[in-house]
């Protein structure tokens, strides 16, 4: 087990995470008007438990920030402050720079310390920090409501609690102030132990000009008295500057025998009155105990007696701290589940408390680290293949049918793999939502350096997706949002010009469609400015001056590489990158990406992707004797052509299908497996469709199976090889290349070429 | 490797020795994850004639290295006798085919010899050092510099 | 026979905090995430010490505290309150429904140990 600190602080920053994301939803909901009351409470809590978690590390710009916040929260949540459409800007905004400190404090990027100050400004001045010290001073008017927890602010400055014998830890400021208030209530065992009241007045009247008063308002009637009961309650004012510690030390043997308290001058009885009342009447108050103040106590023992930041950060665990790191033989009782955080099971967690799901109860959830899920679906791989090689040796060595036993066993093994094999993949699959919620975060921020107002509108998050393609997918997403901020929506002056809100809205929405997840970006904005586009396009060489290119064929030319719509090098969505390289991450996880667009109306960029990055559904086809996997997701349809379906173009060769003339790929030719082909007849041909629609026949010698495949990657141990997306283990234990064929045909259909036949 | 042998002459280091072309090589033994015999590799597009293609072991997906090609020799006709040494390298895995392994020895830093300023350049590129042993010389492999670049790049 | 600690607290780091720095104290401790997981708890645990948080999810730390003191069986048992909470009327309030201490949070670990400690004395 390494570090146990390191751990727990790995525990809070996952913890973090969900807090955030808890926060987020709240403050999202409460920013689109909900008055749900457990909102703003959800919300204050999240910000409550960073700043408990971040004062445990030290972590000291995490608490400050969370402190501020959490006091403009609790106005709110106390109905001191009314939330505003500004104020849950402001929130969310303070949300974003909790996240961005704590990512720091995680290793992340240094946070900018103009938007700590703005943002912690901003929130100080709608809350001035009040004095906490003073409050005792600051009489209120009372106001008590046990049942909604509204404090007592006037309890604080009595410090009567007849019950509360070590009061006078409360704080070293009740010291020599002139005025003090005695409560003093004897128990049975004060008498019990042979004492008398009178000899502890007596002894309080020489420290100073007391005032004695006797309450005897307890005493119940003469049937219910109990004569060894005690009923009096004394309560002295003593003038004159009188140390409480003298006080305390006439008292000091009789301590646990009789309540005391120590304050300055309030009514006793009618505060004792109001405690009561909080209790509620049924209520017996456990009064053999005394309540101790752990924290004034440290307080009273702290030399400048105050909590100063220095105080604060030598209370939070030092990251070396002894106590914290295990001896080992307690560890041994101790074992991982103590704190490793992958085994700490979250049973009754709320996780999901998003709006519809609030009111139903939480699910059990498991933490379980993502190592383990990984180690899982390997070996499930494993199993899927030994399944397929049992299979196929079974029909080599019996030549087909024979035992029935076997036979049925074998395909129930089949069954059960694949079954266990969708349930491993359910396990690594996750809602979209965080990464939607990040997203937001993306848009705002965007939208504050570009000087735009704009709103994201997310839908289907609950979406699942396996946790890979989410974590490769929110990269090319915050391209295309920051994108979407900068170049998709207008300034707001050509917003107000057109007509339109001001406001500009960017739709991200994710769902599942015939087996694969489409997300798409939509916002109201301009729409492609197919003109410059298309100029800019000649300018930088991708398209010839007169080529004749449809609005799609324009549309699609912001993926092409090299190409970046903005005018100027705005430092939101320049930095070099451009719609090309979101493309090809997208391709790379087996997705296709696409956009419509409409002058004035707005661009709609649609990905579709595979559920999961682990399998897929291929053809598999033999080539030049190498056997290779096509995703069936690309072929249209197979064909044995005819010879007089076959022509010629120059020096390629097209084949006429479904009324379109479709350019002949040679598989074997392209992979470098065989010379080209003199003759495509007797060849198989694969009618595929790439990325950009354009429809290409694949020329392959013959095809031997449809299955699904498990990916394996190349990457790792090899690295990218064009042409090839992945590799596969066959049922006979040979390794097979997964083809990609946008990659194959990339040259061929590249714009410009005046090669590719737009697909109908 | 070397270097940090040179600073404490006395340390060993084991090695393990194998032919190539009817000569002696070796790598460190640390590098070496396993020993397993040919089987036929799938053939990658687009790759230098010395990588043979990838295997499947044990589900990870294996690139094999014709060494002898690699070091400027014809390519191997693998048969059931040649061997795949699996070695890794930063993490990254890959396969040694190799003609047979010939024995595990101890070495001191002692034992290794600079590379002589003879040969072709490619040979100095991928034998850092070589051992004097029975009159015999035993080349040492730089597994680093073995990777072709597609493949070093990855790591 | 070690002490046996029921430790209500929501936030997962504190939670594993504060059951990390008890068991290294030799205590059996034992975890609830809110207050009426505490409050589930009580009868299978039968705590000798009770720690608690003021502000969770679902059953905070106030309702925490005064649905212990309603059962006859834990009158007595010590209730130390765990909270970052600085507001002196929340730990009056505390204190009257029957709260037994108040430790600050950011809490040390020795400091948290003595204090369960001199409660359970």
């Amino acid at each position: 087990m390494s570090d146990p600190l390191a751990e727990l602080r790995d525990t809070f920053f996952l913890e973090c995470d969900e807090l955030l994301e808890k926060l987020e939803t709240d403050l999202l909901a409460l920013e689109a008007g909900s008055d749900d009351e457990e909102c703003v409470n959800s919300a204050f809590r999240a910000v409550h438990s960073i700043k408990g978690g971040a004062g445990a590390f030290g972590m000291t710009a995490i608490t400050e920030c969370a402190h501020v916040f959490e006091t403009v929260m609790d106005h709110v949540r106390s109905g001191a402050l009314e939330l505003n459409p500004d104020l849950c800007t402001l929130f969310l905004r303070g949300k974003d720079l909790l996240s961005a400190l704590i990512a720091e404090e995680n290793g992340g990027p240094t946070t900018d310390p103009g938007e700590i100050a703005t943002v912690t400004q901003a929130l100080e001045e709608i809350c001035p920090e009040e004095d906490e010290d003073d409050l005792g001073d600051i009489f209120k008017p009372v106001s008590i409501n046990a049942d909604l927890g509204i404090p007592n602010p006037e309890d604080n400055a009595g410090d009567v609690d007849p019950l509360d014998i070590l009061a006078q830890f409360e704080g070293p400021d009740t010291e020599d102030k002139g005025d003090l208030q005695i409560a003093f209530a004897p128990k049975p065992a004060f008498f019990a132990r042979g004492n008398d009241v009178a000899p502890f007045i007596r002894e309080l009247c020489t420290l100073g000009d007391a005032d004695v008063l006797l309450d005897a308002s307890q005493i119940p009637s003469f049937d219910d008295l109990d004569p060894t009961a005690p009923y009096f309650e004394w309560q002295i004012n003593l003038t004159g500057s009188v140390p409480q510690a003298d006080i305390e030390s006439i008292f000091e043997f009789v301590a646990d025998d009789c309540a005391l308290s120590i304050g300055h001058a309030l009514p006793l009885l009618s505060n004792g009155g109001e405690e009561q009342d909080t209790v509620g009447p049924d209520e017996i108050l456990p009064g053999s105990r005394p309540f101790i103040d752990f924290e004034a106590e440290e307080e009273a023992q702290s030399p400048d007696n105050q909590l100063t930041e220095r105080e604060t950060e030598s209370l939070a665990i030092e990251p070396n701290a002894e106590a914290l790191s295990l001896e080992p033989e307690v560890n041994q009782d101790t074992p991982d589940k103590v704190i490793e955080k992958t085994t700490l099971i979250d049973a009754q967690k709320p996780k999901d408390v998003a709006q519809p799901a609030r009111a139903s109860a939480p699910k059990p959830v498991v933490r379980v680290e993502l190592g383990r899920v990984d180690r899982l679906i390997n070996l499930v791989s494993e199993l899927v293949i030994s399944q397929s090689m049992l299979s196929q040796a079974v029909e080599d060595h019996h030549g087909g049918t024979e035992d029935q036993a076997i036979l049925s066993g074998l395909d129930e093994f089949r069954q059960l793999t694949r079954e266990l094999q969708e349930s491993v993949m359910a396990i690594r699959a996750e809602p979209v939502r965080s990464m939607f919620m990040r997203m937001g975060q993306i848009a705002r921020s965007t939208a504050n350096s570009c000087g735009k107002k704009v709103r994201l509108i997310t839908d289907g998050e609950h979406t699942e997706v396996d946790k890979t393609v989410i974590e490769r997918l929110a990269e090319p997403l915050t391209h295309m949002i920051r994108n979407a901020v900068d170049h998709g929506i207008e300034r707001i002056e050509d917003r107000i010009k057109a007509g339109k809100d001001e406001v500009g809205s960017v739709h991200l929405s994710a769902d599942h469609h015939s087996g694969r997840v489409v997300l798409t970006v939509q916002d109201d904005g301009g729409g492609v400015d197919r003109e410059r586009v298309r100029a800019k396009a000649i300018e930088k060489g991708i398209i010839a001056e007169d080529a004749q290119l449809s609005d799609q064929e324009i549309d699609q030319l912001l993926f092409a590489p090299g190409f970046s719509t903005a005018a100027s090098i705005s430092q939101v969505s320049g930095r070099g990158v451009g719609m090309d390289v979101v493309k090809r991450e997208i391709t790379s996880l087996g997705g296709r990406i696409n956009l419509t667009s409409k002058p004035g109306e707005g661009t709609t960029f649609t990905i579709s992707l595979p559920l999961t990055l682990a399998v897929l559904d291929g053809m598999v086809i033999s080539v030049a004797g190498q056997t290779v996997v096509l995703p069936l997701s690309v072929i249209a349809e197979s064909l044995r052509p005819e010879p007089e379906d076959i022509q010629n173009i120059g020096e390629e060769q097209v084949i006429f299908v479904r009324g379109q003339f479709v350019p002949i790929l040679d598989v074997g030719d392209a992979l470098g497996y065989r010379a080209p082909l003199d003759t495509f007849v007797g060849k198989v041909m694969l009618l595929v469709e790439n990325d950009h629609g354009t429809n290409f026949a694949f020329a392959v010698d013959e095809i031997v199976d449809q299955r699904q495949v498990v990916i394996k990657g190349l990457q790792e141990n090899y690295g990218r090889i064009e042409g090839v997306a992945a590799a596969t283990i066959l049922g006979d234990g040979q390794i097979a290349l997964i083809l990609d064929v946008n990659d194959l045909t990339a040259e061929q259909s590249a714009l410009g070429a005046g090669f590719g036949v737009q697909a109908a | 490797m070397a270097e940090a042998a040179k600073q404490t002459p006395h340390q060993l280091m084991e090695v393990i020795a194998f032919r190539v072309h009817d000569d002696e090589y070796c790598v460190d033994i640390m590098s070496v994850r396993e020993i397993r015999g040919w089987t036929p590799a799938t053939k990658l597009p687009h790759a230098p004639s010395f990588v043979r293609g990838v295997i499947n072991l044990r589900g990870a997906v294996l690139p094999i290295i014709d060494l002898a090609n690699r070091l400027g020799f014809e390519m191997t006709e693998p048969s059931e006798r040649n061997v795949i040494i699996v070695a890794q390298m930063d993490g990254q895995l890959f396969g040694l085919l190799v003609d047979a392994v010939s024995d595990i020895m101890s070495v001191t830093s002692d034992d290794l010899q600079p590379t002589p300023n003879v040969g072709s350049e490619q040979a100095r590129t991928f034998i850092k050092n070589v051992i004097a042993r029975e009159e015999q010389m035993i080349r040492f492999i730089d597994l680093k510099q073995i990777l072709p670049q597609a493949m070093a790049s990855v790591a | 026979m070690a002490l046996k600690i029921l430790a209500v607290e929501d936030s997962l780091t504190v939670r594993t905090m504060i059951e990390h720095v008890l068991k290294d104290a030799g205590f059996d401790v034992y975890l609830a995430e809110d207050g009426q997981h505490g409050l589930r708890r009580l009868a299978e645990v039968q705590p000798d010490v009770i720690t608690t948080d003021m502000n969770m999810p679902i059953l905070d730390g106030l309702g925490f505290i005064r649905g212990v003191r309603s059962d006859d069986r834990y009158k007595m048992t010590p209730i130390l309150v765990i909270s970052s909470e600085t507001a002196p009327e929340l730990k009056t309030q505390a204190r009257s429904l029957g709260a037994s201490g108040w430790m600050a949070k950011p809490f040390h670990d020795d400091r948290l140990v003595s204090a369960v400690k001199r409660l359970a004395a």
